[in-house]
């Protein structure tokens, strides 16, 4: 079992699948010396070992969720300002859609560099890194939505 | 989900569907980023608001392409995983990335205009 793996695959296919592709490692083999060097001499997607394909499948398929997401922010965001009657409090309405576009923004951003630090975490055997992106959203959404309850009571006031 | 034979799995070199779970996830984001950018194109329509709607149908082809490079994934992972490859793109990742960027950008302009 290769240590560059986070975990048990369900069968034991990956013994033929790596370590070690075809060079494309640039000769570190197990014991990968060039770890954590300053991001000079190669990109973190040449170094260490390919990890079992099926991770980084799932790491792509993670991120896509991710950027589903944040279209769904950003298709809220325009309905939002289109389809919803303006709040009497002024600016309200524009604010929010605003702020959930942004937070579209930062989704997709956040997706992408999650993605590259599981990936190159992966790659090298490292734990996978935490996200702030699920807590990000958590407060942001909890913020939206307590703006939202507020205009209204305000509005039924 | 098992691979039994007779299915499209039979000549798929992967266990569990993968590279076939990885292009109907491509897909969906795809769909996704079709709604989106619908929405920002009927806001252009709406308000008769040309570069509006010029943004909204420029994000409708970049859907189009997400979904063209759900096929182009599926092959090229099933391509990868036969010769032993990494399947990792970060081309198709970066670009992705770039287009809902530009989606977030257009939709923010479509609200403050």
């Amino acid at each position: 079992m290769d240590e560059t793996t986070p975990q048990d695959p369900p069968d034991a296919r990956s013994a033929d699948i790596r370590p070690g592709g075809p060079g494309r490692a640039g000769g570190s083999g197990p014991g990968r010396t060039a770890g954590v060097g300053p991001a000079g001499a190669r990109h973190w997607s040449r170094e260490g070992t390919d990890p079992d394909y099926r991770f980084s499948l799932a790491n792509e398929r993670t991120f896509l969720a991710w950027v589903r997401t944040a279209l769904a922010l950003i298709a809220g965001a325009v309905a939002l300002e289109q389809l919803v009657p303006s709040f009497t409090v002024h600016g309200v309405r524009t604010a929010l859609s605003v702020l959930l576009a942004l937070f579209g923004l930062v989704a997709a951003v956040g997706a992408y560099r999650h993605w590259a630090r599981s990936e190159r975490a992966m790659r090298l055997g490292e734990p996978l890194p935490r996200s702030p992106l699920m807590l990000g959203l958590t407060v942001g959404l909890v913020v939206v939505a307590a703006v939202v309850v507020v205009t209204l009571l305000v509005q039924a006031a | 989900m098992t691979a039994g034979p007779g299915t499209a799995a039979s000549d798929d070199a992967s266990p569990g569907l993968q590279s076939e779970r990885t292009a109907l996830a491509w897909t969906r984001t795809a769909l996704t980023a079709a709604v989106a950018a619908l929405v920002v194109t009927r806001f252009g329509i709406v308000r008769r608001d040309l570069p509006l709607t010029v943004g909204g149908t420029a994000l409708l082809l970049g859907a189009g392409a997400v979904g063209l490079a759900s096929r182009q994934r599926h092959e090229a992972i099933r391509a990868a995983v036969a010769e032993r490859r990494s399947p990792v793109s970060l081309t198709a990742i970066r670009l992705l990335t770039a287009l809902v960027m530009a989606s977030a950008v257009v939709a923010v302009a479509a609200i403050v205009s």
